[in-house]
């Protein structure tokens, strides 16, 4: 009865084995498991029919797509490395190559780029360069993206104003469309912790500051520069014609914009899809590029998402096989929920309308708000306290840049070169 | 009745599954949750050392963690107190049994099945300053100033916040407190009515004794549970404005997954422990002084 019993439960286990090699080569098939943002998955990858795309290009492969929460990607990326279960291509959020590539959870991808047909000569070189990691590849963008501003006509021609050029302009505006119309200047989710970094915060470009930057050869906050006290005098100025409500979140701001309650807005690719059908009338709504700051500088806080491959994946060749096919212009138009990283892509629908134009213009001036290193978040997080405290005017502008400067430059201090 | 070998055996053996549980999934992740907060284990390095109490020092000079601890107490004893006193206020009001009190019973009970997440979403929804119910009814009576907003500073945040939390555990309070009252012999209150104590003193001498050990269980719990309190506040305000209403739960959870600081993150939740057993300690002893000086 036990030999009997034994050699049952070694036959399960031998066919266990047997069914989960088959499972992974499911009919001889090579299978590349990709880790995306459920959002990329359903309105991009689902809608255009990439798998099917893909595997019908590549009979030999079997791509399968796990999506996750945006919230959750970076912590499933690095605990799927932990446990030894890496994904064999990842979409990164761009402001996290780094942490991810010093978490060793990213493969370098160099030899295996010489391997395709990739041509980055057109590319957004911003966009590329982010990817490019102490001389080495880990991500190649395919959906970075930039602001511009949105604003209302309709406020503006009742209120007599021409649309903003400078960010003077949009003090004007703000004040007046608030103080006579009760419409709010701009919205947003201000305890977002890169609320000070993108959003309100990615004007701070315009100003011709950042909160850190690469100064001879050492991470160096900048917060004590006159251009960036000017910035959040600026934008104090500007949150006071804000809805006071910190914890408001983007997708209601978008929809109190559509519906005329606030006249102007910080303008992501993405909302070209999800929120120009908000709007009753669409000739209310016009873009701009960003506005000119103080010092003539035009700036646009560029953000976005790569392609990584995992570092533990068994199947890297397969994996750029996929990247190499998700990368091609046609598709990268497909795939990109922001803008895509190739000029050539915006000659393919859906960004061969008008609606994008501004955005192709905007992305060739366009920058990465503050060197994208490990740090980044925790400089982001510290730092918006102080900026937030300025805006609720609990701190005076200069104490927030002098209080921000200290604790910025101390997480900088930690930093390995 | 002294149990001989075999049953023993047997005895053993029966707790033995309970025992694997809980050495597995509580006595492990606490003893590794220590040794990692003498470690720099960082999910964004690829090394790790021990740097002995290198992390306390660090943490407990920070004046960002202190003022974290400050609002995690504040948050507690709001929340406690709050629940107990509209918990024990609706039990009492429950007991005397008035027409329609079943179906307000089944009715109380509706917050506390709730999901804490849920919770905070709907009562951020009804405080939201453009669109919420509660705001739009304060400025249509011109009770609040036309641009209020319950998120514009951070104790009002923190009073929105603490009015959910509120809504969702004193149901908890009412059950019990009310289960409790309701196996009070009837011959102690009517003893006391026959001496002619009023309803004040006939709830000082006869009910609030009789419901004392049930009141100091809820408020233990509710006390933790507070104290650990993560959803709401996360839903509600983010830690926000300017971090005016980050706890401990919320820092732990922002060192563990957005920063990836496993090692920081395990360090504030031994502190947080540490501090939470001490106040239940210091109550337990204080409450016991207490009754042996009135004995």
């Amino acid at each position: 009865m036990k030999k009997a019993l034994l050699i049952s439960m070694m036959v399960l286990v031998v066919a266990g084995l047997v069914f989960a090699q088959g499972a992974s080569e499911a009919g001889g098939k090579k299978e590349i498991r990709v880790l995306l943002w459920d959002s990329t998955y359903n309105s991009t990858i689902v809608k255009n029919g990439i798998e099917e795309k893909f595997e019908a290009a590549y009979p030999g492969y079997d791509v399968i797509f796990d999506k996750i929460a945006y919230d959750d990607l970076d912590k499933t990326i690095l605990f799927s490395h932990a446990s030894g279960d890496d994904y064999d291509v990842i979409q990164v959020i761009t402001t996290s190559l780094n942490p991810l590539k010093a978490g060793g959870a990213l493969a370098p991808m160099d030899d295996l780029i010489k391997k395709t047909n990739l041509d980055f000569s057109t590319w957004s070189p911003a966009a590329v360069k982010a990817g490019i990691i102490d001389g080495a590849t880990y991500g190649l963008p395919f959906d970075p993206d930039c602001r511009i501003l949105a604003y209302n006509v309709k406020i503006l021609r009742e209120l007599g104003l021409e649309p903003p050029k400078t960010t003077d302009d949009m003090l004007k505006i703000a004040k007046a469309a608030y103080e006579k119309l009760g419409v709010y200047a701009m919205a947003g989710q201000i305890s977002k912790n890169v609320f000070c970094m993108y959003d309100l915060g990615g004007f701070q470009l315009c100003f011709d500051s950042k909160v850190y930057d690469l100064v001879d050869g050492k991470y160096t906050a900048l917060l004590d520069k006159p251009e960036a006290l000017a910035f959040v005098k600026w934008a104090t100025e500007m949150y006071k014609y804000m809805p006071k409500d910190t914890n408001i979140n983007d997708t209601l701001a978008r929809s109190m914009f559509a519906q005329g309650k606030v006249a102007m807005l910080w303008w992501t690719p993405s909302q070209i899809k999800s929120v120009i059908p908000q709007f009753e009338h669409r000739e209310d709504l016009e873009f701009s590029v960003m506005p000119v700051g103080p010092t003539g500088v035009r700036g646009s806080a560029m953000g976005g998402y790569h392609w990584g491959i995992g570092s533990g994946s068994k199947n890297k060749e397969a994996a750029m096989k996929f990247l190499e096919f998700a990368l091609q212009p046609e598709n990268q138009a497909l795939i990109a929920r922001g803008l895509p990283a190739d000029t050539r892509a915006f000659d393919y629908p859906p960004y061969n309308v008008p609606d994008y134009n501004m955005f192709r213009e905007q992305l060739k001036s366009s920058s990465y708000p503050a060197p994208l290193i490990d740090l980044f978040t925790k400089v982001a997080e510290t730092w918006n306290r102080r900026f937030q405290e300025s805006l609720l005017g609990t701190i005076t502008p200069e104490e927030a840049c002098r209080i921000g400067q200290q604790e910025v430059q101390a997480i900088l201090d930690t930093y390995k070169y | 009745m002294l149990l001989n070998r075999k049953n023993r055996i047997a005895a053993y053996l029966l707790i033995l599954p309970a025992a694997v549980m809980l050495a597995v999934f509580v006595l492990y992740p606490m003893v590794l949750n220590i040794s990692l907060s003498f470690k720099d284990y960082s999910m964004l390095k690829t090394t790790t050392e021990n740097v002995g109490f290198k992390n306390y020092v660090k943490l407990l000079t920070d004046v960002r963690v202190w003022e974290a601890v400050q609002r995690t107490f504040v948050w507690t004893f709001i929340n406690v107190a709050g629940a107990l006193l509209i918990g024990l206020g609706a039990a009492l009001l429950l007991s005397n049994g008035f027409k329609g009190s079943n179906m307000i019973k089944a009715i109380v009970l509706i917050p506390w099945v709730l999901p804490s997440v849920i919770t905070g979403y709907i009562w951020a929804l009804m405080l939201q300053e453009d669109a919420g119910v509660i705001t739009y009814i304060l400025k249509t009576l011109k009770i609040v100033a036309p641009d209020f907003s319950w998120f514009r500073t951070g104790p009002l945040s923190m009073a929105a916040a603490i009015m959910a939390n509120i809504w969702r555990a004193f149901p908890f309070f009412t059950l019990m407190i009310f289960a409790k009252i309701n196996t009070i012999p009837s011959d102690h209150i009517e003893a006391a009515m026959l001496e002619g104590a009023n309803s004040i003193q006939l709830f000082r001498h006869v009910t609030f004794p009789f419901i004392r050990p049930t009141v100091y269980t809820c408020t233990y719990l509710c006390f933790i549970w507070s104290f650990n309190a993560f959803d709401i506040l996360k839903v509600m305000t983010n830690g926000g404005p300017a971090e005016m209403t980050t706890t401990m739960s919320i820092m732990v959870q922002r060192e563990a997954f957005q920063f990836f600081e496993i090692s920081n993150a395990s360090t504030m939740s031994v502190i947080m422990f540490a501090l939470m057993i001490s106040v239940i300690l210091i109550f337990t002893v204080a409450s016991r002084l207490i009754r042996r000086v009135k004995k």
